[in-house]
């Protein structure tokens, strides 16, 4: 699916949000909609960055918080604030973003390998790569691994 | 398996059939170990056999063909009569079936797969065991010689007419003896004196000229016209002979006629019989039938919606026509949704039977492994239970099968001393009881010892040596569901491999089901699994607490109770209820929930709002559930929380209200043990 080999030549679109002070971006094959924030059911027990579950039309979808998931600091949520649902292994997913910022095409010489040494306190498993496009740079990251190796291996425990 | 160049709807077809006929054979000659000369059996072991080398030939799949014709080779001389059923015949039988499960995996991948050769050498070796008796003794069975000749059928039939009872009498000759030619002519002559002899194999003529080896198969019609005779008559007349080691009478029934018939034609007619089979039943892909069942699920949220506004509607609009008009049809909607939601739960039930039998096979290689000797029975094959709750419990049942034979039966010597068989018994048995399955596994081997359990709990630091003497025998015996608790010394190969009791009883409660155990040491032990009829609806109270609306399934409440203050003591301090003299540990609900304070409120735990308790009942247990507030009861649909969510601690599932709230289920089993 993404081609992990180092100064890929591919071009993607992209779905970029922002997330505390920095700017992400996701493929948007694996975006499945983005809705408001609307009322999320806490789940008792659930990992840490698992805010609850919603509705989706009929469907109850899990949701996290981005913000707990990467470790950066709580803020409130905000009228910008978005619901980015995505697909993971079949299952769709939520993620709480401060806010949508735009679909954008990437040119495949743009995409610089990740940083050896952390990002913001972000697993670098995760990082996929960094964008340039010179005024900015985008975080890129792989959704596959967002579940998959948490911080604390919370989740193969959970999953048993 | 090189690469073949098949179409793809050739091969699934294939696969699918093979699948079939590779179980069919996987139980059927484990049941033919118990019972080697039930020739309806050997038919149908035959026949699997001769149909999978027929379409495996086809297909062009050198190595699946060459050792189902070793296989067939080796059957056809078994029906018969020229091949004893042997414990290395069957072993070399279930290696071959394994190896054709193999075989059939590979299907497509590149490389070689497993070597025939071995099995195909066991075949021949198991073969030869009985090399002596398979020379001599050419008799054809008595279904081919019966199906060859139209004059013995008519007589056969006309014995029946009179009311005569067609019987088939085996016997055999003791081995070592030297005058078996005489021996089977003087059974012939006992039986002569009994009815009307219709025919023999071997042929009286070749037992006359001592070509009869050590084998006999009479048919013989008696009955009234020589006075009331009884089948075991029969037995006992041919046992006076000596040196007769075996005798056994079978009725020759219809059935086994009509398996004549077929035999010769069903190799020819295998699309004919095949179309016959869709009449009756149909394939169907278990994800439509999943589709179809939410879509019902949908209805009923809907319904339940309908209901509701129909009443405030009604309440509104007292008398007016329109909407007495809705509430019929609505309450006719709402029957036509119940009926379709029945039809659709029984559409997913399966019987239990399906997963039953494999484990005949299990049970024997398990015992064969461990040097146990077992006889292993399953009852209630027919109970249904929805598949999906069938695919779930397969795996805790094997481990649990694998338990009772390898820890739970003692070896055959210790039985022995102890005054019991030698030959342990296990029984798996199922029934509906009240709105539930009942699965439960019993042996009658050593038993658990509650003190034992508890030397070795403290031993691995599972308890404390404290708790361990204030405990009952009964937590003592729950003790086993412990994760990482084994009491054998070395974890065996067949039980040990990281499934544990408590992966057990986790996959249990996951299904709204519960797992106890009985037990008596030096007698045995009992493990009941308790399971409802389907997951997918249950009627459910709606409780509120706090901001949220949480369902908990009916079938567990006992009772709901305002909570006055009076209600509440504290022991040793814990909170719990005292009712009408019984003290329930108490569980509030808000501490469940409220782990993460909202952003700026506080947990305060002095401000309680609790006003109701509901009392639950699990297993012999009670408690009390406190909440806010009781909502409603209705029935509740249960959605898939997905698998990354995964079994958060206490909630079994979710569910979507009319309002389209969304309501957590709750896991009472998990909550009562943390009250």
């Amino acid at each position: 699916m993404i081609d992990r080999s180092r100064g890929t030549q591919v071009e993607r679109e992209i779905v970029v949000f922002r997330l505390a002070e920095s700017v992400y971006g996701i493929d948007i094959d694996v975006v499945r909609e983005i809705i408001r924030m609307q009322g999320i059911t806490p789940v008792p027990n659930a990992p840490d960055f698992i805010e609850g579950v919603t509705n989706l039309r009929g469907k109850i979808c899990p949701v996290m918080d981005m913000r707990r998931r990467f470790g950066l600091p709580l803020a409130r949520i905000t009228a910008d604030s978005r619901i980015v649902v995505i697909e993971i292994d079949g299952e769709d997913v939520g993620m709480i973003v401060d806010a949508v910022e735009e679909v954008l095409r990437l040119p495949g010489s743009s995409v610089e390998p990740p940083p050896l040494r952390e990002v913001k306190s972000i697993n670098t498993d995760i990082i996929e790569g960094i964008a340039n496009l010179g005024t900015r740079l985008i975080v890129l990251f792989d959704v596959d691994r967002i579940l998959s190796d948490g911080p604390e291996g919370e989740l193969e425990e959970i999953a048993a | 398996m090189a690469e073949i160049d098949i179409a793809e709807d050739d091969l699934r077809v294939f696969l699918e059939e093979a699948e079939e006929q590779l179980s069919v054979l996987d139980q059927d000659i484990t049941r033919l170990e118990k019972d080697p000369h039930n020739n309806e059996l050997l038919q149908e072991i035959f026949r699997a056999a001769h149909t999978l080398k027929g379409s495996s030939g086809m297909l062009g799949l050198k190595d699946m063909m060459e050792l189902t014709h070793a296989m067939e080779d080796i059957l056809d001389k078994v029906r018969k009569g020229q091949l004893e059923v042997t414990r290395e015949l069957i072993d070399a039988l279930l290696m071959s079936i394994d190896g054709l499960k193999v075989l059939k995996e590979d299907i497509g991948s590149p490389g070689p797969s497993v070597d025939i050769g071995p099995m195909v050498e066991a075949i021949h070796l198991a073969a030869r065991v009985d090399g002596a008796a398979a020379d001599k003794s050419e008799s054809a069975s008595l279904e081919s010689i019966v199906s060859s000749d139209v004059d013995l059928v008519g007589r056969i039939h006309a014995a029946e007419a009179a009311n005569l009872n067609v019987t088939r009498v085996s016997v055999r000759v003791a081995a070592d003896s030297t005058w078996a030619s005489v021996r089977l002519f003087q059974a012939i002559q006992e039986l002569g004196a009994l009815g009307d002899i219709l025919v023999t194999s071997p042929s009286m003529a070749d037992i006359e000229q001592e070509k009869g080896g050590h084998a006999l198969e009479v048919l013989i019609a008696f009955g009234e016209i020589e006075g009331q005779r009884r089948v075991s008559d029969l037995v006992d007349a041919v046992r006076r002979v000596d040196e007769i080691e075996h005798a056994e009478a079978r009725p020759w029934s219809e059935e086994a006629q009509q398996a004549v018939r077929e035999d010769d034609k069903t190799a020819a007619a295998g699309p004919a019989a095949a179309a016959k089979d869709t009449q009756q039943t149909l394939r169907i892909d278990v994800e439509r039938l999943d589709s179809m069942m939410n879509l019902v699920g949908e209805l009923i949220i809907d319904r339940t919606r309908v209901n509701k506004i129909t009443k405030d509607l009604r309440l509104r609009y007292r008398g007016d026509e329109t909407v007495q008009a809705l509430e019929e049809i609505g309450a006719h909607i709402g029957k036509m949704v119940a009926d379709l939601n029945q039809s659709m739960l029984e559409a997913r039930m399966l019987p239990v039977g399906v997963i039953f039998g494999k484990f005949p096979r299990l049970a024997r290689d398990v015992a064969r492994a461990t040097n146990k000797e077992v006889d292993f029975v399953t009852e209630g094959e027919d109970t249904e239970i929805d598949r999906t709750i069938i695919e779930k419990i397969k795996d805790p049942l094997m481990h649990l099968l694998r338990n009772a034979i390898d820890h739970g039966l003692e070896p055959p010597d210790v039985r022995e001393r102890a005054g019991k068989s030698r030959v342990g018994s296990v029984r798996l048995s199922a029934c509906h009881e009240q709105g539930h399955i009942v699965i439960a596994l019993e042996d009658d081997g050593k038993g658990i010892d509650a003190d034992a359990l508890k030397q070795s709990a403290v031993e691995k630091g599972v308890i404390t040596a404290d708790a361990a003497a204030r405990m009952s025998d009964a937590e003592a015996i729950d003790l086993i569901f412990q994760p990482g608790f084994s009491t054998a010394r070395q974890t065996s190969d067949i039980s040990g491999r990281g499934v544990g009791m408590d992966v057990v009883r986790n996959s249990i409660q996951s299904l709204n089901g519960m797992i106890t155990v009985e037990t008596e040491v030096g007698r045995g032990s009992i493990f009941k699994l308790q399971l409802p009829l389907t997951m997918a609806t249950f009627r459910g109270l709606l409780v509120q607490s706090g901001d949220s609306v949480y369902a908990i399934p009916l079938s567990y409440v006992r009772e709901t109770v305002r909570l006055e203050p009076g209600f509440l003591e504290t022991i040793v301090d814990r909170e719990v209820v005292n009712l009408r003299g019984n003290v329930l540990p108490l569980f509030r609900l808000s501490d469940f929930v409220g782990r993460r304070p909202a952003a700026g409120a506080p947990a305060d735990p002095r401000r309680r709002t609790e006003a109701f308790i509901v009392i639950v009942r699990v297993g012999e247990r009670d408690t009390a559930l406190a909440v806010d507030s009781l909502v409603d009861q209705q029935e509740i649909v249960v959605k898939s929380m997905g698998a990354h969510v995964g079994r958060a601690k206490g909630i079994a599932g979710a569910s979507i209200l009319g309002d389209g709230q969304v309501a957590l289920i709750l896991d009472v089993a998990s909550l009562s043990k943390a009250a």
